[in-house]
């Protein structure tokens, strides 16, 4: 870290410290003890949570519900007792005086859905029922019954407005996170991750086991605290401590995963009839270029005369395709490809505290195997929490997690790796070669394309990724004044990758007589990186009579930086070992490269209530950024926000049936920085050129030099209603936003005649208006419980302005797909729209056409009307985002028994299937494979198929057009799980246990026939063939003693 | 207390800004970079560079595959060559937009280094107008790749802004030859006769009038018909052949030309590779390669799929026997790459084959690609006495007959000019086969369109060109960057 870094950092740690400390007055202290028991039948509460409210004094039951807060300063108290799933318990009045013990006992009571829950809001934590701002909380019960192995994945479906999208169905990728829409198109539209209050940018790090609560900020009132990162929302994610007596915890699961749904493809016999079709015209065309009159009814014995030759993939059938698998092999390269890939995880935990100390530690590790063959993922995670009450006004709080995963066999996802090639390849090969055709020794199928086996790739080839985290942070809380708090943190984040790739010769196209070693890949990748964050904030939380306050400032400074190097060898002596040496290869690449940036932050906030039932909330944010141009590095970001329990007013008080009616308002400017790093700068990169046949270094400049670039700033309006009736059985919340974003970080095109093909920009405004319902309830609480709870969010986005006069912007794959246009959704399908085909001479003669059109080409309507098909009849047909995303949840519980599912899903979009375009388009020939609905394809005039699949031979192909757009909507059931939970003392010596069976993606209902999965949108502008998403089914076992 | 909390907050301001100031660590910017000689001696590497990209999509596909040197015979895989050469083109093709980008990114790095030029000490002011008058002509150079290819191009000259780039239009044709004419005339006499071995390849004086008269040329056709510049053409040409022995070397054997050993030997400007997989080699070679060619040949194979791409029977006829370039040239049948060896009956350009080279991988191919060869100087200088004698003179005969003799083949004597014309047509054809001139040739003349037509009625291919096919389309990417910036070239 630079020094003046630290100098900063320093600086405000101390300012902000000195600013607040203050003398202690020597007084004396006296202690609170008591018991928790349930109200209903008496039994003791362990595990409760006992704390002298707004000071840093707690403890926390044993087994027989009792607790002890000692060395309390005299003074009078508030107490509060909480466990989740019961209503807290606060006792007022509690007087202290010194030398003497207080007793204070709670009966707490079985709660419904808990409006007191503490739910973390950014520097701090409230109580639901104070909430003025839209947060959605995920507690662990949610995330434990299931087998999930990254924290996205326990999020789907769970909150309205918060939309998980699997893009990539690689083990260990991550998910991505979309809250309330898309507001940006080039920069990143992840939303700020905080774990254990420290920003993180990614949650690879922390085991889904480990966590006690995740909270969404969805909108700016409670974003704004994070102000320039904020506008995307904010994800909470809270680890879980130790309570009481010393608890040892294991949980373990297996189970299978299988490719969640097969794509349709041609198959080999029908490959083989349209590899006949094309050489027939190619031959009749050769004849003409001759002047020879060659018909397609010629015979491979004339063919082979005329041309001299026994083979020739243009013009000359293979004679063995008479005899079909006689002679051949036949594959299904989805089935040779993607397998049953077993899972599974372990877990280990130790937690408990004791008067001075809470800790949790936890260890656990995941063995997954991947559904394409030879790939795979584990990761271990380690997690030491540690709370140590130093002495009664002072308290640190360490936590550690070290995490390590290695992943192996990459090569799978995108453009021409293997996942495409599984779709691409051939279905033909030799009989004794099968699925290693073109692995040397093996030749490629003479009429095949030159690609290798996607099988043999992944058996030959390495790709083994290392990943070492180490996420630490330290927390010192110290008592100034009952009611005033200082909070000082400092956090490292280190992470180290590691990526080996050794491409052998063998894997190579073409390579059969070339020696081993000669044109084998080896490359090597490390990146070493580490976040740093010093923070500082003082809480002062005071009540008088019936005015309650917290407040809040603080600062941080972060700073991160990146060193990586990067090594590509080639031409090896042979492929004995699989490392780089210079003297036994060609080095191509060697280079080192390194990456900083900070961020400095000045932060504050007041909340206020009247009486519990008036509640306001003020923040404000100044964050300085690094990323940006030198003229617009600071940025402002304030919020306020409104409540109103309207339920506790007198003339509502008296209904029964209403337990809870809260309106909430808010509004905040939030901010988005999430641009590649140096984003404003002109950089130059090496062009080199040779001289007298001697190698010249050249420079030249790559990138256009932005001093203006700012941030991206969301203005946002939230209104909300929380309803509880009936006893709070059934919680309604309903939340209405709208969101406008300006000054857009767009990557956007630039004239070519500029040099340049992008460039970095603030342009334009859009806006993002949406309606969230979520409902929950708790309609049976007996022997058989029923936990049901449905979220719906609908989202609609418009471009409200653009630079230049509102000129559009064309964008999407090849910049060619999509267009941001003034009055319509941000991320706008614009393309050729396809009708049908033309079926033959006078429908061709009597339809609008291009100039290049033939019969049997792709029909595209004439939106103008001009009687041609030009660029100018490339119509806007829907948009990416989804129009509303829902999810379904329900738990049901009897006796010991439990069984829980969810089905998720989203409507109202579409996704471009660029795997599908690339294996789907006419003129894509012969020797690739392609999708089954070419078997209707156009062959004449009298067979023109089904009048939607041109001819193979078509002259679209260099253009996009909506054959390959697919309605996005689907239903899926995510999750599903069945449990029996054996009573504590069945088992000797072991307490509760839990055995489950459960499934993930069990069912998929949906319309994208181009590609795997409709939430796929894994590239620009649409799904490039991204590993595609698992089925899995699970049993597992969890128990503790 | 009250006053140190304001100077504290000062001093904590003061002290954070610093940290905001991040500047790339381990790339230049254009902040920090050009302040040295050796800086702008780099940057102008990086104009040559640009020309890198020339030969693949400019010289083989946009023009060899366009003209009917090249049939398409298999439509299998979607690729731009098949566009090309049915004459399918559309706006979206990437190659267009590609070499649009490519060529301007070229001008931009050259209006760069101009700008930046004159703040930069110099010991020697000649090196600072060398410097200047290369960067000029490569400049230059690119924008008659723009305005030969697309016709109404914009012209940049300074750098500019993404503001000021969606205001800037097209130019005329006219006014983009007159910049070039402008720019190579005044900076060719400050360029030296000729570089040390170690400098090689660098733009020489001959190496801009050369280019020059190949601009007046072209001039003088279509679509300008400024039958002045004919004798513009005529000095710059007569003033290069005039060092022939001195500055230029006719090669003796045509062989001689297509190896990497003659790099920078025998041409007056090439595009400059080598090899050793430090990115400097070139790809072109395999470009043109049947994908199955024994590895012995060509150690990563072709790129274009094995017999999908071929040379045509017409150029094939082409050849008269005994013409000894046919071999230099061409293959007709190859070793495959399979076990055992097949034999590939594919047509091929083979002449930029290096056979048993070692390379890096498929773009590591060291041998230069000619830009502007000593024959075609000769040729062009034939070219313009007939047309200003409005027939053959025996001097322009002559011309022509030493490069067939060189060929091997006899000499002829053409009486009529449509008789010269025809010659010296097939003769450029044929000695310039894989270097992208036919192409250029025939729609400079004007007879592009004749030609073709009347090949594919031969060849039944069923396709008809007329005057816009000349010109390829404003690539799309452009045309939407801002309505109404540009006009689309007609019939597109």
């Amino acid at each position: 870290m630079s020094r003046s870094v630290t100098v900063c950092s320093l600086l405000i740690a101390a300012g902000l410290a000195a600013s607040s400390v203050r003398p202690a007055s020597a007084q004396g202290v006296g202690t609170i003890t008591g018991r928790v028991t349930d109200s209903a039948t008496g039994s003791p509460l362990a595990g409760a949570s006992v704390v002298i409210v707004g000071t840093q004094f707690g403890a926390l039951t044993d087994a027989t519900g009792r607790y002890s807060i000692p060395r309390v300063p005299v003074g009078t108290y508030s107490v509060q007792a909480q466990l989740i799933g019961r209503n807290p318990r606060t006792v007022q009045g509690v007087v202290i005086r010194d030398g003497e013990t207080a007793v204070v006992d709670f009966q707490l009571e079985e709660g419904a859905i808990a409006l007191d829950e503490i739910v973390a809001v950014g520097y701090g934590t409230v109580r639901r029922r104070d909430l003025t701002g839209s947060v959605a909380q995920v507690s662990s019960e949610r995330l434990e019954a299931r087998a999930v192995t990254r924290i996205e994945q326990a999020l789907m479906g769970q909150m309205a407005g918060v939309q998980v999208r699997q893009t990539n169905g690689q083990p260990g990728a991550p998910l991505e996170v979309r809250v309330r829409g898309a507001a940006s198109i080039s920069a990143s539209n992840q939303p700020l991750y905080v774990v254990d209050g420290v920003p993180v940018e990614d949650l690879s790090h922390v085991n889904v086991d480990d966590i006690a609560s995740i909270e969404v900020l969805k909108d700016a009132a409670s974003a704004a605290i994070y102000g320039s990162r904020g506008a995307n929302g904010v994800v909470l994610v809270t680890t879980r401590n130790g309570s009481g007596a010393p608890r040892f915890q294991a949980r373990t699961s297996y189970g299978f995963q299988v490719l969640e749904n097969e794509m349709d493809l041609l198959s080999a016999e029908e490959w083989i009839e349209i590899y006949r079709e094309l050489q027939d015209s190619a031959w009749v065309r050769r004849g003409r270029q001759l002047g020879r009159d060659y018909k397609a009814s010629d015979p491979v014995s004339f063919r082979q005369a005329e041309l001299g030759t026994q083979r020739n993939s243009t013009y000359i059938p293979d004679p063995r395709w008479e005899f079909g698998t006689d002679s051949l092999a036949f594959i299904d390269w989805q089935d040779a490809f993607y397998r049953r890939a077993p899972i599974a995880t372990y877990q280990i935990s130790a937690s408990g505290s004791t008067d001075a100390l809470r800790y949790r530690l936890s260890a656990s590790y995941l063995d997954q195997e991947g559904i394409a063959v030879y790939t795979g993922y584990d990761r271990l995670n380690l997690l030491a929490n540690f709370d140590v009450q130093l002495s009664p006004r002072a308290r640190l709080a360490l936590n550690l997690a070290p995490s390590i995963s290695w992943s192996h066999g990459g090569n799978v996802t995108g453009k021409d790796q293997q996942a495409h090639q599984v779709l691409a390849m051939s279905p033909v090969a030799e009989r004794d070669v099968g699925i290693m055709t073109g692995i040397k020794p093996n030749d490629r199928y003479y009429y095949a394309g030159s690609a290798v086996s996607p099988v043999g790739f992944m058996r030959y080839s390495t790709n083994e990724t290392e990943r070492k985290q180490v996420f630490s942070k330290a927390s010192l809380y110290i008592d100034l004044l009952p009611g005033l708090n200082w909070e000082a943190t400092g956090a490292w984040n280190g992470s180290s990758l590691a990526n080996r790739i050794y491409y052998p010769t063998r894997v190579q196209r073409g390579t059969l007589n070339i020696p081993d070693g000669q044109q084998s890949d080896g490359r090597f990748r490390t990146t070493v990186s580490n976040e740093y964050l010093l923070q500082s904030t003082i809480t002062l939380s005071r009540s008088f009579g019936r005015h309650n306050i917290n407040a809040l400032v603080g600062g941080s400074v972060e700073y991160s930086n990146q060193q990586g190097s990067y090594q590509r060898h080639t031409r090896f002596s042979d492929d004995l070992l699989e490392y780089l040496d210079h003297t036994t290869s060609t080095v191509n690449n060697s280079e080192t490269t390194a990456l900083d940036r900070s961020l400095v932050s000045y932060l504050g906030r007041i909340m206020y209530s009247f009486d519990g039932k008036y509640l306001a909330s003020v923040s404000l944010r100044r964050d300085g950024s690094s990323k940006f141009g030198e003229r617009n590095r600071w940025g402002t970001f304030p919020s306020f926000s409104l409540g109103w329990h309207l339920s506790r007013e007198s003339f509502l008080e008296s209904l029964d049936w209403l337990s809870e009616l809260k309106l909430r308002f808010s509004w905040g400017v939030t901010g988005n920085n999430q641009i590649p790093d140096y984003a404003a700068y002109g950089s130059i990169d090496t062009y080199n050129y040779s001289f007298g046949n001697g190698l010249a270094v050249g420079y030249a400049p790559t990138s256009i030099s932005n001093p203006d670039l700012g941030w991206e700033q969301t203005r946002s309006t939230d209104v909300g209603l929380d309803l509880g009736l009936f006893s709070s059985r059934l919680l309604l919340t309903v939340d209405y936003y709208d969101k406008l974003t300006e000054d857009l970080l767009l990557q956007v095109p630039v004239a070519r005649s500029t040099g340049f093909s992008t460039g970095w920009q603030n342009i334009g405004k859009v806006r993002n208006r949406g309606i969230e319902f979520e409902l929950t309830g708790r309609p049976f609480r007996g022997e058989f419980q029923w936990e049901p709870s449905v979220n719906l969010a609908f989202n609609r986005n418009r471009v409200v302005s653009l630079g230049h006069g509102d000129a559009p912007i064309y964008t999407g794959f090849d910049g060619q797909t999509a267009i941001i246009k003034v009055g319509e959704p941000l991320l706008a399908y614009y393309m050729y729209e396809a009708i049908g085909v033309y079926m033959n001479a006078e429908d061709l003669a009597n339809s609008p056409r291009m100039p290049t059109s033939i019969v049997g080409d792709v029909k595209y309507r004439d939106v103008n009307g001009d009687g041609v098909i030009t660029a100018d009849d490339r119509t806007i047909l829907g948009h990416r985002d989804p129009t509303y995303v829902w999810g379904f949840h329900n738990t049901f519980r009897y006796r010991n028994f439990d069984f829980s599912f969810l089905f998720q899903g989203q409507g109202g979009n579409k996704i471009y299937g660029i795997i599908g375009r690339a294996i789907d388009r006419p003129g894509m020939g012969a020797s690739t494979n392609k999708l089954g609905r070419w078997r209707n394809r156009w062959k004449s005039e009298e067979e023109p198929g089904d009048g939607k699949t041109p001819r193979i031979d078509g002259t679209t192909g260099s253009l996009y057009d909506s054959r390959w757009l697919y309605d996005a909507s689907y239903v899926r059931l995510r999750s599903a799980s069945i449990g029996y939970t054996l009573p504590a003392g069945s088992l000797p010596g072991i307490g509760p246990a839990r055995i489950y069976l459960s499934g993930e993606n069990l069912f998929l209902h949906h319309h994208y026939y181009g590609g795997y999965s409709p939430e796929a949108d894994n590239d620009v502008g649409g799904d490039y063939g991204g590993y595609p998403v698992a089925r899995s089914v699970s049993i597992g076992i969890d128990f503790s003693f | 207390m009250k006053k140190a909390i304001p100077l504290l907050v000062a001093l904590l301001f003061s002290a954070c800004t610093d940290v905001l100031d991040r500047e790339p660590l381990s790339s230049l910017t254009v902040g920090n970079f050009y302040k040295t000689e050796g800086d702008i001696e780099k940057a102008l590497n990086g104009v040559y560079a640009g020309t890198r990209d020339w030969p693949t999509p400019i010289y083989i596909y946009l023009s060899e595959v366009r003209s009917k040197n090249y049939i398409g015979v298999f439509h299998d895989a979607q690729r731009d060559w098949w566009d090309i050469t049915a004459f399918e083109v559309k706006p979206e093709m990437t190659t267009l937009r590609n070499v649009w980008g490519s060529l301007y990114q070229m001008i931009n790095r050259a209006n760069t280094l101009l700008e930046k030029i004159d703040g930069v000490p110099f010991r020697d002011e000649q090196v600072r107008a060398r410097y200047k008058a290369e960067a000029r002509f490569l400049r230059a150079y690119a924008y008659f790749q723009l305005v030969r290819l697309f016709g109404r191009v914009p012209l940049v000259t300074r750098t500019i802004t993404p503001d000021e780039g969606i205001q800037i239009g097209q130019s005329e044709p006219a006014e983009i030859y007159e910049f070039i004419a402008r720019e190579m005339s005044e900076v060719m006499d400050q360029l030296p006769p000729d570089y040390p071995a170690a400098q090689k390849g660098r733009a020489t004086r001959w190496a801009v009038k050369g280019v020059l008269a190949q601009v007046y040329l072209t001039m003088a056709g279509y679509p300008l018909h400024q039958r002045d510049k004919l004798e513009d053409a005529r000095v710059l040409l007569r003033e290069i052949i005039d060092q022939e022995g001195t500055y230029v070397t006719f090669a003796p054997n045509y062989a001689d030309l297509f190896t990497h050993d003659n790099d920078n030997e025998y041409a007056l400007f090439e595009v400059q590779y080598v090899s050793g997989g430090v990115g400097a080699g070139g790809g072109f070679p395999a470009e043109i390669v049947p994908a199955d060619i024994s590895r012995s040949i060509a150690p990563f194979g072709g790129i274009v799929s094995a017999s999908r791409l071929a040379l045509s029977q017409d150029l094939l006829d082409a050849y008269e026997p005994g013409d000894l370039r046919f071999d230099v040239t061409i293959r007709t049948t190859y070793p495959t790459n399979t076990n055992p060896p097949g034999v590939g009956n594919t047509p091929f350009i083979h002449k930029f084959i290096d056979e048993g080279v070692a390379l890096a991988d498929r773009n590591d191919w060291p041998i230069n690609f000619p830009l502007l060869r000593y024959a075609d100087v000769l040729l062009m200088y034939a070219e313009v006495l007939a047309e200003q004698a409005g027939g053959p003179t025996p001097e322009a005969v002559a011309l022509v007959n030493r490069i067939r003799a060189r060929a091997g083949l006899p000499a002829i004597n053409p009486t009529t000019k449509e008789e010269f014309d025809l010659a010296l047509e097939h003769e450029r054809r044929i000695e310039f086969v894989g270097e992208g001139v036919y192409w250029f040739d025939l729609v400079r003349r004007g007879r592009a369109v004749q030609v073709m037509n009347e090949w594919f009625a031969a060849t039944g291919q069923g396709i008809q060109i007329d005057e816009h096919h000349l010109v390829y389309p404003i690539p799309r990417s452009e045309m939407d960057i801002y309505p109404g910036l540009y006009q689309q070239n007609p019939g597109y």
